[in-house]
């Protein structure tokens, strides 16, 4: 159903000299936080920019909150809070201007709620952008798109360049936030720890094509790494549900993207020894799932 | 098309250029009083900075709220907002060329004051408004291929480009059989040559505002 979906595109195409998004499909339901996830220059922030309605796509339907984009730009962006790495401030001017300018455009904004932000990132109404450190800027630039109260956030690499203090502080206060409200969000990080921290969904993009997209506890539950002992030296070859295998004599750990307790049983009945079933992060999975997919197999 | 973020968008470029309006006013007001002084040389400095101070702030103007604003990202913090690439368009030509009338309308009003209270010829005024309104085609041009282009280098080359191209103009004016022997007279001839003058700048500036728009609304998107 389109109203359950904040965002739905469907065979989206962009064509550059050098790169392309090729039949981009992708679906966040209302309510639901995405993690998207890819390397620079994968095509996060395209996509994100032909979502915001900033870009237009070569083909395909793209539709944010029920309205097709780039048409109801206007409307839409009244709903939607948008954030980027790259945006940046006026920098002669004070946050509280910022405040006032926004606040102007949004009738939905919550003085009280923007008053709570500010104390929570211990920012300064009478500073000056320019004299902001980047967290602070980030943080300023949150506030900015939290207070107008928007039913979808969309936050490009809000992380970025970032400093691991300031990174943490920006990761714990958007955690504390999002778990706050019931917001539709995406956001999109090549670094997995911080969208791990905070998604229910994640999508990985790779050199234009989204590669894998599922709930971030299926994506948990189904990549596993299994340490194995094998009866020679002979390689053991990848097949079935074994997506990658690292050997170094008779001692090899076998990546799994569809795990169950009957994958264990199969290799015990090859005389395999399995030393051991160990659960993998998100940066592994995502690591492990783009080089399978530069091999030009699909999982 | 939403006017009431393009109103706020002009709102804001006035806001973050007001005071280098209020210096351009100042400088440009003072450059006329000093064509005033009884001085060959007081005049003739006037006259050049005069003639800067209109066009240093058309620059400036174009290159800070368009150029820099694209430049610096600032842009991308406005995309967000509900608005479409024509609402920015028309924002940025509107406001900008508010906000320049705003500083061009105060020296040149300054400059025809110098000229009708002092011992400046009177006939100097139909040149000086004519010199006046070619700034401020020079000034519409500079915006429109800033909002089109982007870019701050071709933006820059047109500026140099008009600024020679504008002592050209003051050239050919000047010597047009119905408008040089009249500078030195007492009294401001305004004959059908120069009425000519100024409304085919006045269409000229009104064309480019008409190109501009219609080049953008062909395009849906900021990228």
């Amino acid at each position: 159903m389109m109203n359950d979906l904040a965002i739905q595109l469907h065979n989206v195409s962009k064509k550059f000299k050098y790169f392309g998004l090729h039949d981009v499909d992708l679906s966040l339901p209302t309510g639901q936080i995405m993690g998207f996830v890819g390397a620079n220059g994968a095509g996060k922030s395209t996509t994100i920019r032909i979502i915001m309605g900033l870009m237009q796509a070569d083909s395909g339907d793209v539709a944010v909150l029920g309205q097709s984009m780039p048409k109801s730009q206007t409307l839409v962006k009244q709903e939607v809070g948008f954030s980027s790495e790259e945006m940046k401030l006026y920098g002669s001017q004070n946050l509280g201007w910022h405040i006032q300018f926004i606040k102007s455009i949004y009738p939905g904004w919550d003085d009280r709620y923007a008053k709570d932000l500010l104390k929570r990132f211990d920012l300064n109404l009478e500073q000056k952008i320019k004299q902001f450190s980047k967290g602070q800027h980030i943080k300023a630039q949150l506030l900015l798109v939290l207070a107008r109260k928007p039913r979808l956030l969309v936050l490009d690499e809000p992380t970025t360049g970032l400093d691991p203090v300031a990174r943490q502080e920006v990761n714990n206060e958007l955690a504390l936030i999002l778990t706050d409200e019931e917001r539709t969000v995406l956001f999109s990080s090549h670094n997995t720890a911080d969208v791990e921290k905070i998604s229910d969904q994640i999508t990985f993009i790779d050199r234009g094509r989204i590669i894998d997209s599922n709930d971030k506890e299926s994506f948990l539950e189904n990549w596993r790494r299994i340490r194995l002992e094998l009866p020679s030296e002979h390689p053991f070859i990848a097949s079935g549900q074994i997506i990658q295998v690292e050997q170094q004599g008779r001692l090899a750990a076998v990546i799994t993207n569809q795990f169950t307790p009957a994958i264990v049983e199969a290799l015990q009945h090859q005389n395999v020894k399995v030393h051991g079933v160990e659960n993998m992060t998100l940066e592994e999975i995502f690591l492990a799932n783009v080089q399978y997919r530069r091999q030009g197999e699909s999982l | 098309m939403n006017t009431a973020i393009i109103y706020k968008l002009v709102g804001k470029d006035w806001q973050l250029f007001k005071w280098y309006v209020l210096i351009y006013v100042v400088l440009g007001s003072l450059s006329a009083a000093l064509m005033s002084l009884p001085y060959g040389l007081a005049y003739y400095s006037g006259m050049v900075a005069l003639i800067t101070v209109l066009i240093g702030a058309s620059a400036h103007l174009a290159i800070h709220t368009v150029i820099t604003e694209k430049k610096e990202n600032q842009l991308t913090f406005l995309m967000g907002l509900p608005m479409d690439v024509m609402d920015y368009t028309l924002s940025k030509l509107v406001g900008n060329l508010f906000i320049y009338l705003v500083c061009w309308g105060a020296v040149m009003a300054s400059t025809v004051a110098v000229i009708l209270l002092t011992d400046l010829p009177n006939g100097f005024l139909p040149t000086a408004l004519i010199l006046g309104t070619e700034i401020l085609l020079a000034t519409t041009i500079l915006l429109c291929i800033g909002i089109l282009t982007g870019s701050e280098a071709i933006t820059i080359i047109t500026m140099v480009v008009l600024n020679l191209l504008f002592n050209l103009f003051m050239f050919s004016v000047v010597s047009l059989p119905d408008v040089g022997p009249h500078i030195p007279s007492e009294t401001a001839v305004f004959n059908a040559t120069v009425y000519k003058v100024l409304a085919a700048e006045v269409l000229a500036i009104l064309a480019l505002l008409c190109v501009t728009i219609y080049i953008r609304s062909r395009k849906a998107c900021f990228f």
